[in-house]
């Protein structure tokens, strides 16, 4: 009944699904390739489910299976496909008839058309081997000759990378850097003046009367400290108050004030690691006895300063007078 | 505040008192060695302080006659043990012997039981006879069988380690060195001191001897007033700075050490380093500690107990220099 009613539906649209094989030869050497093609025609109420042809049948092999095109003509449709096979045994082939299955397209339809193709046969030849002539050895492998088009993606590998590290040398050298925050730095006074500023005005506002005698005699030191290592370049801060004594009687200008500079730092020391309880008194004296030191100190570095530097003058006018008299 | 001060001013009377010993010791010790003040006031602060002392230094530098001598200085026992790599723990530490008359085994006791022990080259015995001295020392009591004996104080292990011949030596671990207070390298006598101990030694009377001027209770009394000795914060932040410039140099601007420094200072060389610090001022007959003091002591604390790098090796840099380089960069309060 329901191939009645195929045949019924196929007579009411006066339209027969076709299906054609055909080879491009019918004959080949053995391990050649060659062409089936496929070509179905339907009806646009059908549509091609697929075909059963599996990947080797009777010493025959698909190598490749083409695109199916499809092409849309006056209401049908009509596929092509073009599938490449070959043959690895000699001998007079089939390629049977397979089943082609059709679907109906109309929806909730599940009707099912099967078509069978023609069968064809293949012959594939052997090489002939001419037994009169002697056996030869497997010949070698034979290298293929290079061209230019073979190493061309290596050049063109090796220019990309040699700009692209070009590259990032010239960004890395041109690279705008971040500008350094400017800091404005406050112009450093002379050590004298710098000194004398704090000790002045601490004589002034007598600081023991507010702050611990410690912290008095610990910020007495090293405005003491800084001014040595400033003005006579002896790294004050960092060495302990008998180094300092050491460093001082290598200068002549210290050495000769060594005694006070001996009393205020060991009253300092005292006051400062062992608990020594220093009076209003002594710290007044103390800060009195800094700013003459300083003071004095500073006197006689201007006076080496400028003996050195007159008599640098007089040699400079010896040595013209020599010349002139030459 | 006012209290406080007082207090300090009587604990410096009383160290001021108590520690003329010192100069005692010093003249004594002076009659049979020749210079070496360094080594005999290192030795005097690792007693009072309560450690230990590695002595390097090539051999024939009176490091046995100088602990030999303090030991005779304070009427104290003294034993020397000389380290071979036969050496077992029991030749150190004692053992148990069969005694056949009374049908039992008796403890003998080894040499460590005395109260200035020399442990000569320590570094040519095994560690298991090494581990047995240092535990001894931490311990400051030996087992032996069944019976643990406290070791009699004062208690000071004096070991020697030879910076030539290192073939076929046991070079003490760096954990095992970290229990030695101070390691004192020991340098060659001025041309000066040389003749003095030429003639000394050649003069017909023999060699001087010493004589006790110390009773070991003076030196447990003074351990005592040492630790009583005022340390200021500003001076513990002083120590507290130098160990930490070993651990972060660049904090302290010195980043060109940080390749240098395999491993840091422990909080070990902190504890040593106040201690130390505290026995060198009650040396100099103060009750106070000042930057000097932690300064005098600050390499033998801290020269064993700094890792070098290869690349510091390989540049000739010393533990030494690192310390120096600290020292120079760390502000003194």
């Amino acid at each position: 009944m329901a191939f009645l009613g195929i045949m019924w539906h196929m007579q009411a649209f006066g339209q027969q699904p076709r299906v054609e094989v055909h080879t491009d030869s019918s004959q080949i050497l053995i391990g050649s390739q060659f062409h089936l093609y496929l070509d179905i025609t339907l009806p646009g109420s059908y549509r091609l489910q697929g075909y059963a042809l599996p990947d080797s049948f009777n010493h025959i092999e698909v190598v490749q299976r083409g695109q199916a095109d499809t092409i849309s003509t006056g209401g049908q449709w009509q596929y092509h496909q073009v599938l490449t096979l070959t043959s690895f045994d000699s001998g007079r082939w089939q390629i049977p008839s397979f089943p082609v299955v059709l679907a109906s397209s109309r929806l909730n339809d599940t009707t099912h058309l099967m078509l069978q193709t023609d069968s064809l046969w293949i012959q594939v030849q052997t090489v002939p081997v001419d037994t009169t002539k002697p056996f030869m050895p497997i010949k070698d492998i034979r290298r293929v000759k290079l061209t230019w088009l073979d190493v061309l993606p290596y050049v063109l590998l090796g220019i990309a990378l040699v700009l692209l590290v070009l590259g990032i040398i010239y960004v890395l050298r041109h690279r705008k850097r971040k500008a350094a925050p400017v800091v404005i730095q406050q112009p450093l006074q002379p050590p004298y003046e710098e000194a004398m500023a704090l000790l002045k005005q601490w004589q002034a506002e007598q600081p023991w009367t507010k702050i611990q005698m410690k912290e008095y005699f610990t910020r007495l030191t090293d405005v003491l400290r800084r001014y040595v290592e400033r003005a006579f370049q002896i790294p004050a801060m960092e060495i302990t108050s008998g180094e300092l004594l050491e460093q001082m009687d290598k200068h002549r200008v210290l050495r000769e004030h060594r005694a006070v500079w001996e009393e205020i730092l060991s009253e300092a020391d005292r006051v400062k690691f062992a608990k020594w309880q220093s009076s209003p008194e002594i710290a007044a004296l103390c800060l009195e006895k800094a700013i003459q030191v300083v003071e004095a100190t500073h006197q006689a570095q201007e006076a080496e300063r400028r003996a050195a530097e007159s008599a640098s003058a007089a040699d400079a006018q010896a040595a013209a007078v020599k010349n002139i008299s030459k | 505040m006012e209290q406080a001060t007082a207090d300090i001013r009587t604990l410096h009377e009383q160290i001021h008192q108590a520690s003329a010993f010192v100069d005692l010791l010093h003249m004594e010790m002076g009659k049979v060695i020749v210079g070496q003040k360094y080594m005999v006031d290192r030795l005097m602060v690792a007693l009072l302080a309560q450690g230990h002392v590695l002595l390097e230094g090539v051999p024939g530098l009176a490091k046995t006659l100088a602990i030999k001598s303090l030991a005779a200085c304070i009427r104290a026992q003294f034993s020397r043990i000389q380290f071979t790599p036969d050496l077992l723990p029991a030749d150190v530490i004692g053992t148990m012997i069969y005694n056949q008359q009374q049908n039992n085994f008796i403890v003998r006791k080894g040499p460590i039981f005395a109260n200035f022990v020399l442990a000569d080259e320590i570094n040519r015995a095994p560690a298991k006879v090494q581990s047995a001295l240092l535990e001894a020392m931490q311990e400051k009591q030996v087992t032996i069988g069944d019976h643990t004996f406290p070791l009699e104080e004062p208690f000071l292990v004096l070991a020697t380690q030879n910076p030539i011949e290192q073939e076929g030596t046991y070079p003490l671990p760096e954990a095992q060195v970290d229990r030695f207070m101070l390691k004192i390298v020991v340098g060659y006598p001025t041309k000066e001191e040389e003749v003095k101990i030429i003639r000394q030694n050649i003069q017909p009377e023999g060699m001087p001897k010493v004589n006790p001027v110390v009773h070991p209770q003076d030196i447990l009394a003074a351990r005592q007033l040492v630790r009583n000795v005022y340390m200021d914060e500003k001076i513990e932040k002083y120590i507290i700075d130098i160990v930490f410039a070993t651990r972060q140099p660049a904090e302290y601007k010195l980043s060109k050490l940080t390749p240098l420094i395999a491993y840091a200072a422990s909080p070990r060389a902190s504890i040593n380093l106040a201690l130390a610090a505290k026995a060198y001022a009650f040396i100099k007959r103060r009750g106070y500690v000042i930057p000097e003091d932690v300064r005098s002591v600050c390499y033998d604390v801290m020269r064993h107990r700094i890792g070098l790098t290869y690349e510091a090796e390989a540049e000739n840099v010393t533990t030494e220099n690192i310390i120096s380089e600290i020292l120079n960069v760390v502000e003194v309060p």
